[in-house]
């Protein structure tokens, strides 16, 4: 669960710079870009587990005929430092630590996606104030 | 034992359920961000409610009590447990399909606001 927080985290933390310049308003491709980024940024962080998840998952299939267990013994995180272009998956591994603060982090982060999307419907949907008629 | 994503799903499709059918008025009449708004509350709310037996568990309460029949309250928990035991892929799966999809819709909802304003 870590390596896909962290993996998340990056482009979601990027996005929360732009919604932050951009004064909370954000648009609907912002909105449509935002998880299709954090996807790929957890989808990421976690390259050099597929192999060994593919590999429990799908047994008897392979990698374009590589075997999985090949691909995972060449991705090997626990001994290989290139392994942290992963977004640092090989260092995060040496300092692995089962904390439900990532699950609840990862959980936070979705809550307040969906908080900025609902907020900028329900801008969207408030009629704008009437400036006061001037008295004749 | 059943994965925990697995239970949350099955309690937030019945929380939307439920909610849908009760909130028709909403829909037809009051703003889309309040519908909205509404349906989180009842989709998350069963979610969490349907997890309740594994919180028990985490607790450490007794296992004969976390798994006894009347647990079946919580959105059939014991029930999926022996029918559908782990589900480690299809549980994740489920909910990124269920949480995906509200969030498409939230999205919609906005640029059909957006374009009619």
């Amino acid at each position: 669960m870590n390596h896909l927080f962290v993996g998340a985290l990056i482009p979601f933390l990027i996005g929360l710079i732009v919604y932050a310049i951009k004064k909370g308003q954000v648009s609907v491709p912002w909105l449509l870009l935002m998880p299709i980024f954090m996807f790929i940024g957890a989808t990421w962080a976690v390259i050099p587990d597929l192999p060994r998840t593919f590999g429990s998952i799908l047994p008897g299939l392979n990698f374009f005929g590589v075997d999985w267990q090949v691909l995972d013994a060449k991705m090997a995180s626990a001994s290989n430092p290139w392994i942290d272009i992963f977004f640092w998956h090989y260092t995060i591994n040496l300092h692995e630590s089962t904390s439900p603060w990532f699950s609840i982090g990862f959980v936070a982060m979705l809550i307040l996606l969906f908080w900025v999307a609902w907020r900028e419907l329900r801008k969207t949907e408030q009629p704008k104030s009437q400036p006061p008629e001037p008295r004749t | 034992m059943a994965h925990s994503t697995l239970h949350f799903s099955l309690g937030w499709i019945l929380g939307s359920l439920v909610f849908f059918v009760s909130s028709l008025r909403i829909w037809l009449n009051g703003r889309a961000s309040d519908w909205f708004k509404k349906w989180f509350i009842w989709s998350f709310a069963f979610g969490v409610f349907a997890v309740v037996p594994g919180i028990f568990l985490s607790l450490r309460l007794p296992n004969g009590f976390c798994a006894g029949w009347w647990m079946n309250v919580f959105v059939l928990h014991p029930l999926l447990d022996e029918l559908k035991p782990g589900g480690i892929t299809m549980g994740p799966l489920l909910l990124g399909a269920c949480l995906g999809g509200q969030y498409m819709l939230i999205v919609v909802a906005l640029w059909y606001a957006k374009r009619k304003k």
